[in-house]
């Protein structure tokens, strides 16, 4: 046995203008507004009410009313552009005229200027942004955070135009804060599938490209799973790769049964898949399709004998990851419940073993089954059984 | 230098205020005789298929500590290790035996999608600065947990002693008696420097390969303890050819914790009936008062803007104006009594504030471990979308005004 594990290496280691004039007419319609809304539920289009509008009744507003956003917008570095986010937000918030405030933000959006920054697009819990790679995605969080339907709406909008995989990101996020149900939404799951099929922003991964791969466990679209597991591929690049592994896991603890028939039908015609073996190795035993698909993969002749060693090694894995996600959430399944997976799985497994079908499969059963063995016992000493 | 040599300093420093005298450097063999002194009881090898690290109980004698590329392998077709098993104060010439360690039921890889190996590799300091990750196990692992620091990077930068152990098994050969035997350096006092984010480099200070996960532990005179501080994740070692001896270390940082503990505890725990938080955490005095907010048993993060059903600052919607009321849990996770600072400690900011109602106002003090209920709720006659700022005022010296985004809508 070699002992190594540890990774150990050595270290040497558009323009101001343009907002300010947009900021000081900015039309406040409220009809428009409402336009947007019913737009959005009733699948009209709806892209002209994102632009100012010169012909309707507006209102004069002084830049100072917004100077935070001003900044924001002109920001030419990174720490510039996160200060002046931070503190836009409360000033946006807190305006006595939440319209006004939502139209400064659209005016600065529509008018062009945008600035790419040394960052990216880092989330925290709750699909908040930590960073943006650029003061229009700051903006575009801005939107979401004061109004969601508008920020759908422009959103919308992004989806349809933009090339830029990070706004993609953003403006997803922001479509599910805004449309109800965005999650079986049939616009949101077309735009999904084309961001993972996308295969400029696959060769050259944004860190919002690789973040939106959340798309998929929030929407539990099995049709996403294929095109998630051809990303996990030897010669996708690593960080598409390691996401598209990380994005699968969450696939698997909300709904085994899509992320398992998912991967079943992407991978069928593969002798040997490591993603396979890692679906089946995270089964649900509680759930009867998880069984039935266990055993049929377990009495195919087509897979190599190699990714069952994959799966003996690893039933029933563990491994999950607890990052922050744009839509999802980390939800770590209840003890209580894994150690009623686990002794219902020992039982169904000790079944198999007596099985002359699986007869073939002897080797792998015994060690998950040592492996249940223990677990059970750990389970109960623990108190959970 | 001979092993007794270096027990003998160990287990000194382990029992007196640490001496510039005892300074040891370079990881060194310990005699198992030792092993149940602080901090080295706590530390363990964690076997992960054909690789070996070290971890270390830290908080609950369930969760082990380690690093997180001891149970994401880069390098597999698929990076999903296989099952660890945990081996407390291994002692042997040979690898254990599979099957023969406490089993790890879960375990939890804490990054983000763009982090996993990010866009640069994971040998980066991009990847090291999140490489931690946590196990968890049905049964107890350990007799006892270590007590921690609850910002690691601050003691290991701003205190002066450290003591670091593990398995550094890749030093040696396969015939080597000690190749898997508990190492230790320390105490000692080298610089340290923060590279990015939580992750530290210490110069002429070093283990060796398998001791990633191995714990780095500080010293608190408050206490006369040693509290765990953070784990190795990376490093260099004179003797296998590199120019320098190297550690690098991913410190714990409260953010750290707070996602570990609140996995925890919905997982296991959720918070009880009465709304406290007790759960016998050790912490190492000195961090003062720390201000938390749950929903849900969800931690809110101070300055939460994006609203979200699982901790319920998003109220979700409702159909008629009658009241609908959410419960938080305002908790001191801190180590020193928290006040609240104000008459109305609490107050609701922001357009859509007058939708918003405080229920029950937070009275006199939370001591450490305690919470309290806050009731909010919800109420409008006007349709459409309504956000509103919940501000806390307490004596926390980091967040004197805890804010949170709170949304509801009114169809």
């Amino acid at each position: 046995m070699i002992a190594v594990g540890a990774r150990w290496i050595t270290y040497s280691s558009v323009g101001i203008a343009g907002i300010g004039a947009a900021l000081l007419w900015l039309a406040v319609n409220e009809d428009a507004a409402q336009e947007t809304q019913s737009a959005l539920e009733g699948s009209q289009p709806h892209e002209q009410l994102l632009l100012p509008s010169p012909s309707t009744e507006s209102v004069r507003i002084s830049s100072c009313d917004f100077k935070n956003l001003t900044r924001l917008s002109s920001a030419a570095t990174a720490s510039e552009a996160k200060a002046a986010w931070r503190v836009s937000r409360q000033e946006l918030l807190d305006y006595p005229d939440g319209s006004r405030a939502v139209n400064a933000l659209k005016a600065a959006l529509t008018s062009g200027e945008n600035h790419i920054l040394d960052t990216s697009l880092r989330v925290s819990p709750g699909g908040e942004l930590q960073e943006a790679p650029s003061t229009r995605v700051y903006l575009m969080d801005l939107l979401a955070q004061l109004d969601s339907k508008q920020a759908a709406a422009y959103s919308r909008k992004v989806l349809q135009e933009s090339t830029n995989s990070d706004e993609w990101a953003i403006a997803l996020r922001n479509y599910t804060w805004g449309v109800d149900n965005a999650a079986s939404d049939p616009f949101l799951r077309e735009k999904v599938f084309q961001l993972l099929t996308n295969q400029v922003w696959v060769e050259q991964p944004t860190s919002g490209f690789l973040e939106a791969f959340d798309f998929v466990p929030y929407t539990q679209d099995p049709a996403l799973v294929a095109p998630l597991v051809s990303l996990t591929k030897p010669g996708q690049p690593e960080s598409v790769r390691r996401a598209a592994f990380l994005a699968l896991a969450r696939v698997f603890s909300s709904n085994s049964t899509i992320g398992l028939e998912g991967v079943n039908q992407a991978e069928a015609d593969e002798p040997f898949s490591a993603v396979r073996a890692d679906a089946m190795a995270r089964a649900d035993f509680t759930r009867p399709q998880d069984v039935d698909m266990v055993r049929a993969y377990l009495l195919s002749s087509r897979i190599d004998s190699a990714e069952f060693a994959l799966f003996g090694e690893t039933f029933p894995q563990g491994g999950q990851f607890a990052g922050p996600g744009l839509t999802t959430t980390f939800k770590p399944e209840p003890f209580s419940r894994l150690a009623k997976r686990d002794a219902l799985a020992r039982s169904m497994i000790e079944g198999w073993m007596q099985d002359p079908a699986l007869s073939s499969r002897r080797a792998e059963l015994s060690k998950i089954h040592e492996r249940l063995l223990r677990l059970t016992a750990s389970a109960k000493k623990g108190g959970y059984s | 230098m001979n092993i007794g040599n270096i027990l003998q300093r160990i287990v000194l420093a382990a029992l007196v205020v640490p001496a510039a005298a005892l300074a040891q450097y370079t990881s060194k063999p310990l005699d198992p005789a030792y092993y149940m002194q602080e901090p080295m009881k706590y530390t363990g090898l964690l076997s992960a298929g054909e690789h070996s690290c070290s971890g270390a109980i830290v908080k609950d004698t369930r969760i082990m500590l380690s690093a997180s590329h001891c149970v994401f392998q880069e390098t597999r077709a698929n990076p999903w290790g296989p099952s660890p098993e945990w081996f407390l104060r291994y002692a042997s010439a040979k690898f254990p035996a599979d099957g023969q360690g406490r089993s790890i039921r879960a375990y939890w890889y804490f990054t983000g999608y763009a982090d996993a190996v990010r866009l640069h590799s994971m040998s980066s300091p991009q990847s090291f600065n999140l490489d931690y990750m946590a196990g968890y196990s049905y049964e107890p692992l350990a007799e006892e947990a270590a007590p921690y620091f609850l910002n690691g990077d601050s003691a290991i930068l701003q205190l002066p002693w450290k003591q670091t152990v593990g398995y550094p098994s890749g030093l040696y050969r396969s015939s080597n008696p000690y190749r898997y035997y508990m190492h230790g350096n320390g105490p000692w006092t080298a610089e340290c420097k923060t590279t990015l984010g939580s992750y530290i480099l210490c110069n002429e200070v070093s283990a060796g390969p398998g001791n990633s996960g191995g714990p780095v532990f500080v010293w608190d005179a408050a206490s006369s303890r040693y509290g765990f501080a953070g784990v190795y994740v990376s490093g260099a070692e004179r003797s296998l050819g590199d120019a320098a001896d190297l550690s690098g270390i991913n410190a714990m940082s409260e953010d750290e914790w707070s996602v570990v503990t609140s996995a925890i505890e919905s997982a296991d725990k959720g918070l009880p009936d009465d709304g406290t938080l007790n759960d016998g955490t050790p912490t190492v005095p000195g961090n003062g008062q720390r201000l938390s907010v749950f929903g849900n048993s969800s931690l809110i993060p101070h300055d939460q803007s994006a609203v979200n059903r699982a901790d319920m600052t998003d109220f979700g919607s409702t159909t008629s104006s009658r009241a609908m009321t959410r419960t938080f849990v305002l908790a001191n996770t801190g180590t020193s009594p928290l006040q609240f600072t104000s008459d109305r400690p609490v107050s609701i900011t922001g357009r859509g504030a007058r939708y918003f109602k405080i229920r029950s106002q937070l009275l006199g003090q939370l001591d450490p471990n305690e919470g309290q209920y806050l009731k909010i709720s919800f109420s409008s006659t006007a349709r459409g979308l309504h956000r509103a700022t919940v501000v806390v005022q307490s004596d926390d010296p980091e967040t004197p005004e805890y804010r949170f985004a709170v949304q509801a809508r009114r169809r």
